[in-house]
């Protein structure tokens, strides 16, 4: 195909005035500009005259077309042509210019800052087309993302205009929109809740696209409002009604919608109140929705609804479907151990489920009761009961190790512990290690407490225990397996400390252990609607470029999360602040007289890092670098940026992290301090 | 946003692709139906409908729909607002189907220009622009090639005017973009469908699990200009929602209270701002037909349209009876049309017989089930059928696999018409335009029907 494009460059050349073959040779000029760009630059002139003399239409699509091809010719035509048409009359050719910016700087960002297209993009955003404003946003949105020194910042009364905008513009613009004002940063509580009530109609869009941008830029304003629920008390009750309301589209989007409703439980969960019951599954309803409800319903779970949900994951647990019946046994197993006074409840619907004596679930039974026995340990004598029935039928490895670890650690009431024990280790060798490892402490733990028994159960235990040991150090290649296997073997030749080693009274296990840290769940709610809230991991293992969002600070930040230790960050925070101004003020006194009187709708901040700003940015740019200390907080700041992007999962990352923290929202105290000043001045 | 967007046979071959930004490595694409066979593979699910629609793998993100024998993917390398791709390709597919009638591997075989063409206007940098059909329809006019029209019955196509302007619509930048200007009717008219579907979830007891209504108003609108339209709905309809409304924020912590969820959701054309402070309906109308707003009401007070009794008796397995009653619960001057009980029954039956003493009953091998079917039936009645199921003589599962086939519930279909569950009701519709001041009619139209879920368990 490639051969074709000076055919296609030539039909181009001479059909000028036909727009169907005119389309279809941009389309194959957009494919193949890039393999062949002296070819594709022959091209341009055709472009050049539709920019100069055509219908507005026709300008917007060379426009679009010259942009949107990546070769040097086409770039730097595109960066000479967009000034010019970034002001054009009509709104269609200014919006496509706006996008074209984007395009640019993604190919040079260079050549767009010589010809200061960041800035006319600026002033578009001053545009009273609301299409225009929404399309420069957007394309200020994409800059931005890909730049770590741009900032989008936006003052109280422009965030009151663009509000204004919503109203005026098209769906997609709205998204847009909607998604900007996360940059305005309320500095007290009362503006933040008065956008949430402009916001909040936004809420019943028929776009969910719409709907969820809306529902963002609430629960990031909630983060300002010392207790929303309280000084907005409808609320819960409207983004309840519009999370459930959007359950009703199809399945994908139903998806989408409960991925964000598991992110909005575990980080705002005042914020909405939900009947469980909505989330009960239905029959037809695809695997990976029924997965996600199951979750959501484990999570919405309390004392008052315990009755109906563990009526519900009994359902599921007799139902045809595998894995939904296995996932339901762990809810009901995880559900005993979050909630002490359902775990006995729990333990009769296992019971129940033990009774089917149906192989898949009496393995996933197994396995999660071990977990309640672990948490409750004196109790529930009779799940141990029921297990002795069951042992025949314990097959897969998990459940088997489950299963070997209960007859170990519960040998005081199973009489014949160390039978069943013996019969496992008939198959030693076959089992996967894990197996091996729990039978391996199993027969230490029982041998170690059997002294105290009569000599024939002593007798046993050391039998069995001189067998595994055996078989360990002698017969098995896996390094770990016989290294402890040697080690327990020492232990035993000791003999005089083996019970206080091999059976110690267990730490308790607790649930809470899964939850994410705060701070990847304050990004993940800034990500709201994102694909980051639907794989609902940190959002830096999977984006690696993705630049880090955390809540600007201002006075009116709220960190009511419970279980956050921030008292202590508080103090910090506005003892930085505060250290930043007594010290600054002098640096920031100069600043308002270099700036124009008119101020740009928004600023864009551009911050270099190292080297000082020319002077020509700093008079519309919000810069630090004036400041005694700027560039001291700038330094610190972007090392451990660096480290972020770079070694995303990384463990002894984690000393960095907090002193990247610290001076993160010392840099941002001084930020939004700097910005109240020049309101107040 | 999205970096590419691509169409896709079932079999993960590439049909048509848009890349938007170049980000994407060339060897992303054939990974796909990698993905999709090994997600099946890890046992996620046993059919390819059960994937989620988001795949990631090595940094690529995979975003799709499904639909007939196509897969609509878009990549992306960024967290990008996943909602806007996701309703992007919904509308996607809503346009191409506008154009093509239907939307499948031919179709698009057929109108790759077109394809071309509308993917240009649509998505711009990855950014989702127009996609509105009406709007798109006004100039984008190339033919398209339409299943029909292959096959012989040649008709002159909606979509075949050759000689539009090649402006760009003002529509695409002034306020109200849904409607263009000129648009003449000899007869003004705008249609009002009020149509309510109700799921209803109910268990062997009788008892009520969960009900919802899921009600939209569909307007036709025929008007000409730009007119200007108020729609008043019955006091009680939305007082419901605003005492709903305060009554939450008195007792926020009571749940019960949150039994009776109202939400209400309008089409772009209406004033949010209006609603949210005068709670009056007002817009300027798309041409043709849409959806004017949705609700739904989550409510455990809505009476059972049905009451089904259920028995099954196994006779030693070799022999099922199911005997099922139904009483239509609703008022004697009331019609229900259509009405559709779907009884599941074990795969693999011979010789069913039935009796009844109303409608028909009909065995479908291929879903497994029984349909009683009734043409109409009234309020107030009650109808009972028998079947008698011959099992196999050689089965393999025990008894527990026999009658698995209880796990899944009755489900109805049905519709009734001039009833609203909810109560709500259209007092008025004000067409009122200034420039041209004609006279319109409004027309309304109520009818409930079930939705996707209107099931009764019946184990």
């Amino acid at each position: 195909m490639v051969e074709l494009l000076p055919e296609v460059v030539t039909i181009l050349l001479t059909n000028r005035n036909d727009l169907e073959v005119k389309k279809m040779c941009i389309s194959c000029l957009k494919t193949y500009a890039e393999v062949r760009p002296h070819e594709a630059a022959k091209a341009i002139e055709v472009f050049e005259s539709d920019l100069a003399n055509g219908s507005p239409y026709v300008k917007a699509l060379a426009l679009r077309t010259i942009s949107s091809i990546p070769t040097k010719e086409y770039i730097e035509r595109t960066a000479a042509e967009l000034p010019v048409f970034l002001g054009d009359a009509n709104p269609y050719i200014r919006k496509t210019a706006a996008l074209g910016v984007a395009k640019l700087f993604e190919k040079d960002p260079r050549l767009g800052q010589e010809y200061g297209l960041l800035e006319k993009l600026n002033n578009l955003l001053h545009d009273k087309d609301a299409t225009v404003v929404s399309s420069a946003l957007a394309a200020l949105n994409d800059i931005i993302e890909r730049s770590p020194q741009l900032k989008l910042s936006i003052e109280y009364r422009d965030a009151v205009t663009l509000i204004g905008l919503l109203g005026t513009s098209d769906e997609w613009g709205q998204v847009y929109i909607l998604n900007s004002l996360l940059s305005f940063v309320p500095s007290q509580e009362s503006e933040a809740v008065e956008f949430i009530e402009k916001v909040m109609p936004y809420l019943q869009h028929s776009n969910s696209s719409v709907a969820c941008n809306a529902l963002k830029v609430i629960v990031y304003l909630a983060n300002y409002v010392k207790h929303p629920e309280d000084v907005l008390p409808v609320l819960p009750q409207r983004i309840s009604s519009a999370l459930t309301s959007m359950l009703s589209k199809s399945s994908e989007i139903q998806f989408l919608i409960l991925r964000n409703v598991i992110l909005l439980l575990l980080t705002k969960s005042k914020l909405i109140q939900l009947d469980v019951k909505m989330f009960f599954c239905q029959y037809d309803d695809p695997i990976y929705i029924k997965d996600t409800k199951l979750e959501i319903i484990y999570l919405l779970a309390e004392k008052s609804n315990v009755g109906i949900v563990l009526n519900e994951l009994e359902a599921y647990a007799t139902e045809i479907d595998i894995q939904m019946v296995r996932k339901s046994i762990r809810a009901i197993g995880n559900l005993a151990i979050k909630i002490e006074e359902t775990a006995s409840e729990c333990v009769k619907v296992l019971l129940d489920l033990l009774e089917n004596d149906i192989s898949y679930i009496v393995q996933e039974t197994v396995v999660v009761s071990k977990n309640i026995l672990r948490r409750y340990p004196n109790q529930f004598e009779e799940l141990i009961e029921s297990f002795s029935k069951h042992v025949d039928s314990v097959e897969e490895p998990e459940a088997k190790s489950a299963m070997i670890w209960v007859l170990g650690q519960r040998s005081r009431n199973i009489a014949s512990s160390t039978k069943m024990l013996t019969a496992f280790s008939e198959g030693f060798l076959e089992d996967p290690v894990d197996v091996q490892l729990s039978l391996l402490t199993a027969s230490v733990k029982i041998y170690s407490r059997s002294r105290s028994l009569d000599s024939s159960q002593q007798q046993g235990a050391e039998e069995l225990m001189l067998k595994v040991l055996k078989l360990a150090t002698e017969e098995v290649n896996d390094p770990d397996l016989r290294e402890r296997a040697f080690f327990y073997w020492r232990i035993v030749q000791q003999s005089a400390s083996l019970q206080e080693v091999v059976d110690v009274s267990l730490p308790v296990i607790s649930t809470d252990s899964d939850k994410l840290p705060e701070r990847i769940l304050e990004e993940l709610e800034l990500s709201i609607g994102t694909l980051g809230s639907i794989y609902l991991r940190p959002i830096s293992h999977v984006f690696r470029l993705a630049k880090p969002k955390s809540l600007a600070y201002s006075p009116a930040l709220q960190k009511h999360i419970e279980g956050k230790p921030i008292s202590s960050n508080m103090e910090r925070q506005v003892s930085i602040s505060e250290n930043v101004r007594s010290t600054s003020s002098n640096g920031q006194s100069v600043q308002p007289e270099s700036r124009p009187d008119r101020r740009p709708l928004i600023d864009v901040e551009v911050h270099h890092p190292h080297t000082n700003a020319n002077g020509e940015k700093l008079k519309q740019v919000q810069s630090l670098e004036d400041e005694p200390e700027g560039s001291n907080i700038d330094g610190s700041l972007n090392a451990p940026r660096d480290v972020h992007t770079r070694f995303p999962s990384h463990s002894s990352q984690s000393s960095t992290k907090t002193s990247s923290r610290k001076s993160t929202l010392g840099r941002r105290a001084s930020i939004s301090l700097l910005s109240r000043k020049l309101r107040n001045l | 946003m999205a970096s590419s967007i691509h169409f896709l046979d079932l079999k993960g071959k590439a049909l048509l692709s848009r890349d938007y930004k170049g980000d994407i490595p060339n060897g992303a694409l054939e990974k796909f139906p990698v993905l999709l066979v090994d997600h099946t593979n890890t046992g996620l699910g046993s059919d390819e409908t059960s994937l989620p629609p988001v795949l990631y793998d090595n940094g690529i993100n995979y975003i799709y729909v499904v639909h007939k024998d196509l897969y609509i993917l878009a990549m992306t390398r960024e967290n990008t607002n996943v909602f806007a791709i996701m309703i992007f390709l919904n509308n996607l597919v809503k346009v191409l189907i506008n154009y093509f009638k239907s939307l499948q591997e031919e179709a698009i075989r057929d109108n790759f220009v077109i394809m071309y063409e509308l993917l240009d206007e649509m998505m711009d940098f990855g950014l989702p622009q127009i996609t509105d059909p009406k709007i798109l329809k006004e100039y984008i006019t190339q033919k398209s090639y339409t299943l029909e029209e292959a096959l012989g019955q040649i008709r002159a196509s909606s979509t075949g005017q050759q000689a539009a302007p090649k402006l760009p619509p003002s529509t695409l930048t002034k306020s109200i973009s849904w409607r263009s200007e000129g648009i003449v009717y000899k007869k003004n008219e705008a249609f009002l469908d009020v149509i309510e579907s109700i799921n209803m979830t109910i268990n062997a007891k009788g008892q009520t699990l969960s009900s919802e209504i899921l009600g939209r108003i569909n307007v036709k609108s025929n008007l000409s200009g730009m007119p200007d339209l108020r729609l008043g709905l019955n006091e009680k309809f939305l007082n419901s929602g605003a005492r709903l409304a305060e009554s939450g924020a008195g007792v926020a912590s009571d749940r019960a209270v949150t039994n009776e969820l109202e939400d209400v959701k309008f089409h772009q054309c209406v004033r949010l701002s209006k609603f949210e402070n005068e709670k009056i309906i007002t817009f300027v109308p798309p041409d043709g037909e849409f959806d004017l707003m949705t609700y739904r009401i989550l409510s455990p007070s809505i009476n059972q349209l049905f009451v089904v009794d259920y028995k099954m008796q196994n006779h030693s397995n070799t022999r099922l009876e199911i005997l099922l009653k139904v009483r239509t619960n609703f008022k004697p001057k009331l019609v229900c049309n259509n009405l559709e009980i779907y009884i599941p029954c074990p795969d693999d039956i011979s010789s069913p017989k039935f009796g009844r003493t109303k409608g028909s009953v009909k065995y479908l091998p291929d879903k497994s089930c029984l349909c009683w079917k009734f043409k109409s039936i009234n309020g107030g009645k009650e109808y009972s059928m028998i079947a008698e199921l011959q099992l196999p003589s050689v089965h393999s599962g025990d008894e527990y696999q026999l009658e698995s086939f209880r796990k899944r519930p009755l489900k109805l279909n049905f519709q009734i018409p001039y009833y609203t569950t909810s109560g709500l009701q259209v007092r008025y519709l004000r067409i009122n335009e200034s420039k041209l001041n004609y006279q319109a009619y409004p027309w309304v139209r109520y009818v409930t029907q079930s939705g996707d879920d209107y099931v009764i368990r019946v184990s």
